[in-house]
Formats: C-alpha cells, structure tokens, sequence
C-alpha cells in the first residue's frame, strides 16, 4: 500500500501542503485502497489490483477549490497581448521623464519588456494548429484573486512610503539643512511632480495581475462560445 | 476585441518610436547646448544669472557651506580654490589655486569685483573678502564696496537693478579701472 501513498504523493506533488491538500490526499488514498481491497476481494492479485487503482487517477486539478480548466493557450496568447499593451502604455509615459534626466532606468526596463514581450507575442501570433489552441490546463482563480489583491496592497503601500519620503526630501529641507524650500521655475516644478508621478508607473503591477481572473473566466473550458475567435 | 487591441499596439509602438526619437534626438541635445551656454554665460559677470544665488541669502557668515556653494556659482568658478572663515573678523577667504597671468588679469578684475558684490550682498555681516592667488592677494572690504555704489547693496538684489547698476557698468573699460582701484586692495 506504500506505492499507492507514494502515487497519491506524486500527483499531489505541484501543490503546497495545506489543509485542504492534507484532507484530499487522505480522502484520496482512503478511496483507492477502498478499491484496491474490492479488486482483491474479487479475486485480482494485489500487485494487478494496485496497478489498475493507480491507472484510475492520474490527475487531481479538478478535486482541488477554485482550479478552473482553461484553455491555456488561448488563455496565454490574451494575456500576453494585454502586457504587451500595458508595458508600450507605460514605456510612453516614462520616454518625455527622459527630459529631465530622471527615470532614465524605468525607462529603458519598460522599453526592454516591450521588446520581449512583442517578440514573444509575436511568436505566439504564429501559431495557427486547431490543436495548439485546444489544449487544456487548469488554473487556480482563487489564487490569481488572491495574487491580485496582494499586488494592489503593496503597490497601495509602496506609494504611500514614496509619497512620504518625497515630501519629506523635497519639502523636509526646513527640517534637514534650514533652508526653505525653492522653486525656481518650472524645470524645479517638473522635478518635483515627476518625482511623485514616477512610482505610480509601477500600477503596471496589479493592472496586469487584474487580468488574470477575468482571462481565467473567458477561456473556461465548457464555456467557450466566445473563445473560438 | 484581440484584433482592435492589435490594432492599438501598432499605434502606440509607432508614437512610442516617434516620441522616443523626438525626445532624443531633438529636444535633449537642444536642451543639452542650452545648459552648456548657461553654464559659460555663469563664467561672465555681465551675464551671470542672479536668480541662481539668491537661495544663499543669509544673515551670517558663519555657513561654510554656504558660503562655498555660493562661490562654486560665481564666476572663476572653473578654477580650482579653497575657503577659510574667521568669523572673529568677518572675513572670508578664497584660495585660487592660479597665478592671474594665467587666468588674465582683466577677467580676474571683473569677477573679483562681481562675486565681491555678490558676496556682500547676500551675506549680512561679511564684512571683507581676501582672494589669494599664487604669488598675489587682494582684499576687498564692505565699506569700499558700498562707498563705490553709493547704497546698502542688499538693496541691489532686485534683478533690474542688478543689471543695470553692477552688470551692465562692469562692460565699461573705464568704469572697471576705477573700480578696481577703488575697490580691490592690492
């Protein structure tokens, strides 16, 4: 009976151990050995009885909560579209900070992941098999809401510590060096709300982890009316 | 929906080339040359720009850094110095490390009396100013500078008034070699 634990284990393998994992692998291998002691009893070896219980389950991703079966590539291709949409928006942005000197970095790192992504998207494009579009996955929803309200929490917190320390470099000189703050004309101005505005570039982040849920609930296997385009 | 956003991609990577380009072969190059002539403008006392040294406005003279930062703003700037405050006697000191042949001594005048004006103007109580060359040292006190211009000149720091009454003047031949003589003491 070790191999049919040892079966269960490698199929359950891709997820973190939690509760819910622990009592569907109890709950899981509960079954098969019920199985494996009803072959036997029908007069099966035990080694054949095994076997054939393994052969019955190869995969749990549809026992597990908020695992939904997408069609992944599908899936992959529009979601991909959507960061490359995302990243040229924000490459954009970032190209008139150029200007002022700042934001030189965030710049080119926006413009590189264009770069990539579009080569990437491209390469996706290109692909035109019925059958490369009909493979199937499963996702996790509840873990993609989950990785999009973390996001939005950090990108919300990020802000506000960078809102802060902004202030206080730029209106905290009183306090640090005693010299009032000055603003000598509009290249001073454009500095300082530069300096506000480049994090919230970085809203890219939760934006493009947004996606993901509603991706997962238009390429739904079982509710592809509208995803043959 | 893919199709449009496709469509959308193509024209927002067309502006992003088009911005990009604009943006770096256009407006930052101009930009770069019109610091490169603020920057030589800086080096001219007729052309110097006021607004730029107006944050250094104190009462003391005791902020050496402020005090440094104000002079690496001032024309002779390009030259290598070093500074020395004794607020005992509100002086400060400037050490050029040139002799004047080597910068020109008509250059040296203008800007001795230039950053001198400056100097006692946006601080209080800097009473004198001791510039030392190598091989030669001027001093230049606050009582002759103000004898020479006739006013308190915290009350020059309007920017009319500063262009007229110190800049523009300083571009006559005559005009400077008075001052000079009534000014820089050898």
């Amino acid at each position: 009976m070790n191999s049919l634990k040892n079966h269960v284990d490698s199929i359950f393998s891709k997820y973190k151990e939690n509760e819910q994992i622990k009592e569907l692998k109890y709950e899981v291998l509960s079954n098969l050995e019920a199985k494996v002691d009803d072959l036997t009893r029908s007069g099966m070896e035990l080694s054949q009885a095994i076997n054939k219980t393994k052969e019955s389950i190869s995969s749990i991703d549809y026992l597990i909560d908020g695992n939904r079966q997408v069609y992944v590539n599908k899936y992959k291709r529009e979601y991909i579209q959507i960061l490359l949409l995302y990243s040229i928006i924000a490459w954009i942005l970032t190209i008139p900070v150029r200007i002022i000197g700042r934001g030189l970095m965030l710049d080119l790192v926006f413009f590189i992941c264009s770069i990539i992504i579009g080569i990437w998207y491209y390469i996706l494009t290109t692909k035109k098999e019925p059958e490369y579009f009909q493979s199937k996955s499963f996702i996790n929803i509840q873990y993609a809401y989950k990785l999009k309200k973390m996001a939005w929490i950090i990108w919300i917190l990020y802000m506000l510590v960078s809102t802060l320390y902004t202030t206080a470099l730029s209106f905290g000189s009183n306090i640090w060096f005693s010299r009032s703050l000055s603003i000598m004309g509009p290249y001073q101005f454009s500095e300082i709300v530069i300096s506000y505005l480049l994090p919230f570039t970085l809203i890219i982040i939760p934006l493009i982890l947004n996606v993901a849920p509603k991706l997962i609930l238009k390429y739904e296997v079982g509710e592809d009316d509208e995803n043959k385009e | 929906m893919m199709k449009i956003r496709n469509k959308i991609i193509i024209c927002l990577a067309i502006t992003g080339i088009v911005l990009f380009g604009v943006v770096q072969g256009v407006i930052i190059p101009r930009n770069y040359q019109k610091k490169i002539e603020y920057v030589i403008r800086q080096q001219n006392p007729t052309t110097h720009d006021l607004n730029s040294i107006l944050k250094y406005k104190t009462k003391y003279m005791g902020d050496s850094s402020n005090i440094m930062n104000l002079f690496h703003t001032l024309p002779l700037n390009n030259i290598e110095m070093s500074f020395g405050l004794f607020p005992d006697k509100q002086t400060a000191e400037v050490n050029y490390k040139y002799t004047i042949e080597n910068i020109n001594e008509y250059r040296v005048n203008k800007a001795l009396i230039y950053n001198s004006t400056v100097a006692f103007a946006l601080i209080d109580n800097l009473e004198g100013i001791n510039y030392n060359f190598t091989g030669l040292t001027y001093k230049v006190l606050r009582s002759d500078v103000e004898k020479w211009y006739g006013q308190g000149l915290s009350g020059l720091l309007k920017k009319d008034e500063w262009k007229s009454k110190v800049q523009d003047k300083l571009e006559d031949n005559q005009y400077l070699n008075n001052c000079t003589k009534a000014v820089l003491i050898k």
